[in-house]
């Protein structure tokens, strides 16, 4: 437009400088020149119209004399003319800009994705790096352990090998010694049998084979057979072997055998290293978990070995005249065995006072009922006076409808913004149990989980979001991967959702434990790629949809972001979410999330988490 | 001549493994030499520099003191560098054999072992000297 007015401009001069007839208006000539670079074809060809017929105006009106018709003609068709070809020229001018924007755009993205790729490479470099120092690290383990076994099969084999040979060389050895050097063949190859059994133990528990017969097992049962097993051996040691156990204990979840084969090794090590007194065998329920403890009042441990001595052969160095010697291996193959239950175990120890060791098993829960037919709320069982719940997070609404949804079941709640505030709150009413949604390790939530612990009350972890105002909250996440890492964790979590090959995207900002996850990932056949930046990260799920996506360490306000925009996109809300968490924090708590089912039906699950809070107060009853 | 008038040994075997030592002291008792045995390394250096053993059968992996530490510690004493030292042990790779050779050794044998050669071995060098 602006441009426009400076022919107006060039009239007007025209007007200044003698009239309508003035050379001044030739200056249309070169102003159009000028204004083909900036205007369209279109404006100039108006731009050339516009000015004629402006000009021919003015011409009659201020009625000069003698109007040359042929002069007067051939300068409009001039004007208009010139018009053409400037619009022409910017014609041209236009389509090259076009193709030079094209290039450089094609160039821009061209760039972008080999920046891309550049990045997704150096991750994968690093990725192949740390794997291959990973694999170099299991190389040495293997050869130490290859080497160490070979050590402690030959030393049987030379006792048998050389009494056996003396046997048939001497006629004249007395019966005694005889039978004595006999003895020692027979204990030894029993010995060098049992080695062979624990080394393909753990064989078969490193590679993932070891099949565990999962059930319902009973601790009382479990304790009678171990006592049975032991009983003989403590009996001609003189030591007294004691029972203590709770009274009304949960079964817990694992395979009967290999829970016996634990409890056998723990005693069989009390009884080796004690010379008087009793050893204490005991059970009691924990929270989620049934605590096993084998106490004895030997020899104690050294501090600096309460660690080690799980280690694979790791012995105890004194050597005593008498004790039969033990291959090192039933400690690291019992702590194997527990951490595939999903528990653990330490010791408790002070030198000459004896040694307490301890696992946990969790307890078996029932199967949550969740098919698509029928999604119901359990009822709360009548007569029973429950203590409040406790809802923690900071998120208002999300803490005020759990709160109303929980009441209309019929539980008292209790309510807190931070960890701070709870921890206030449960000083002054004691909850039965605590329901959070926050997962940042902070230190004084980990108090408060602490506190939670040892005054058995259940914390109970959910990660639960609004996505529509004035809904329900719903469950966002079908699983936690915990940190450090677990194969076998990470395998059984993703296994109910995935089949090999599928592919994942995993969300995470921090590098290092993104491409340690990945590795992983890709050693057990998933296809994961990983993007750092947010929201990236879920414009791409939403275009090509992957069968799993595992978040990492994000603030919370971001986590809650990439959570609610996965979860209201048609593509991507029904895909099965991971949240990565942190070591301290899952000890402490118990994790309800949502399963297939739950997650096909599209009612996310917060029936689950009630389910939950009925069965966490059904199983705590006896400690309100 | 031996420290304190004890009476000279022919032969010490230092094990942590009673059996094995057990086994070799029978063997050699029967042929009729004098057999004294240690289970730890300290024990093991205490009867060399009291009993003066003419030979040494050192185990590698052993309480107190290893045997390589041993045997070194007797090739480099004047008085003790004449004792035969064979090193007797599970660990069979090339390394440990350099290694014990290195620390002066005189000869490695893996276990298993069969008494009866190293009875002719023991005889053979005995003779010898």
């Amino acid at each position: 437009m602006l441009y426009c007015l400076s022919f107006f401009v060039v009239l007007l001069l025209c007007m200044f400088t003698g009239g309508i007839e003035s050379p001044a208006r030739f200056l249309y000539f070169p102003l159009i020149v000028i204004l083909s670079q900036r205007l369209s074809f279109k404006a100039l060809i108006w731009t050339g119209i516009l000015f004629s017929l402006f000009f021919t105006l003015l011409l009659f009106l201020f009625k000069t004399p003698a109007i040359q018709i042929p002069g007067f003609t051939v300068e409009i068709f001039a004007y208009i003319l010139s018009a053409f070809a400037a619009g022409f020229c910017s014609q041209t001018k236009q389509e090259e800009r076009e193709r030079y924007d094209n290039a450089i755009s094609t160039f821009h993205s061209l760039s972008d994705a080999l920046n891309y790729k550049n990045m997704n490479l150096q991750t994968t470099l690093d990725a192949l790096s740390a794997a291959h120092n990973k694999l170099q690290e299991y190389d040495q383990n293997r050869t130490k352990f290859l080497s160490n076994v070979s050590h402690e099969l030959r030393t049987p084999l030379s006792s048998i090998r050389s009494y056996s040979e003396i046997l048939l060389n001497y006629d004249d050895i007395d019966t005694d010694t005889c039978r004595e050097f006999i003895q020692i063949i027979n204990s030894e190859s029993e010995r060098l049998s049992a080695l062979v059994n624990e080394v393909l133990d753990i064989a078969k528990i490193e590679s993932g084979k070891l099949e565990l017969n999962i059930s319902p097992v009973n601790p009382d049962f479990l304790l009678k057979e171990s006592e049975k097993i032991i009983k003989p051996m403590a009996s001609d040691k003189g030591l007294l072997l004691v029972l203590k156990y709770d009274e009304k204990m949960p079964d817990v979840r694992g395979d009967r055998n290999q829970l016996i084969q634990v409890l056998v090794n723990l005693l069989n090590n009390a009884v080796k290293f004690t010379n008087t007194g009793t050893i204490t065998l005991g059970a009691r329920q924990n929270g989620g978990f049934v605590e096993f403890s084998v106490s004895d009042t030997g020899e104690g441990i050294f501090p600096e070995e309460k660690e080690v001595i799980f280690d694979e052969f790791y012995r105890i160095s004194e050597v005593v005249e008498n004790r039969p010697k033990g291959s090192g291996l039933g400690l690291s193959i019992s702590k194997k065995i527990v951490e595939y239950h999903g528990g653990k175990i330490w010791v408790d120890s002070n030198l000459g006072e004896g040694s307490t060791f301890c696992f946990t098993i969790p307890c078996y829960t029932g199967k949550v009922r969740s098919t698509t037919d029928h999604i119901y709320f359990p009822e709360k069982s009548s007569g029973q006076a429950y203590l409040p719940i406790l809802v923690l997070s900071s998120d208002i609404t999300v803490r005020r409808a759990l709160r109303k949804k929980l009441e209309e079941l019929g539980y008292q709640t209790l309510g807190a913004d931070t960890p701070a505030r709870a921890s206030q709150v449960v000083s002054e009413t004691r909850p039965g149990l605590i329901v959070t949604d926050i997962i940042e390790e902070r230190d004084d939530l980990i108090e408060l989980l602490r506190w939670a612990r040892n005054s058995r009350v259940q914390t109970i972890l959910v990660s639960l979001h609004i996505f529509t105002f004035g809904e329900e909250p719903r469950l966002a996440l079908s699983g936690y991967l915990s940190k450090p890492f677990d194969k076998h964790e990470v395998m059984s979590l993703l296994e109910a959702f995935n089949e090999k090959g599928d592919r994942m995207v995993l969300i995470s900002p921090d590098k290092e434990e993104s491409r340690t996850l990945q590795v992983l990932l890709g050693s057990v056949g998933y296809d994961a790629r990983l993007i750092s930046e947010s929201a990236l990260a879920v414009r791409e799920c939403i275009a090509s949809p992957p069968e799993s996506i595992i978040i990492g360490s994000f603030r919370k306000n971001q986590l809650e972001e990439i959570i609610s925009s996965l979860k209201t996109n048609s593509q991507t809300k029904n895909i099965p979410i991971f949240l990565i968490l942190g070591t301290a924090l899952h000890n402490y708590v118990k994790t309800v999330t949502l399963d297939k089912a739950s997650q096909r039906t599209g009612k996310d699950g917060l029936y689950k988490l009630v389910g939950e809070i009925e069965s966490a107060y059904t199983r705590n009853q006896d400690g309100i | 001549m031996p420290e304190n008038g004890k009476p000279a040994i022919d032969i010490l075997v230092a094990d942590d493994e009673p059996h094995i030592a057990r086994a070799l002291n029978f063997i050699f008792k029967k042929e009729g030499y004098n057999v004294e045995m240690a289970f730890d390394g300290d024990a093991a250096m205490q009867i060399i520099k009291e009993c003066r053993p003419k030979f040494v059968f050192l185990d590698l992996i052993m309480p107190k003191k290893n045997g390589d530490e041993i045997c070194k510690a007797i090739k480099s004493d004047i008085d003790l560098r004449d004792i035969h030292v064979i090193i007797l042990t599970c660990k069979g790779q090339e390394l440990d054999k350099e290694r014990s050779m290195a620390a002066g050794a005189n000869e490695f044998i893996t276990k298993p072992f069969s008494p009866k050669e190293v009875l002719s071995r023991v005889k053979a060098i005995l003779e010898s000297k």
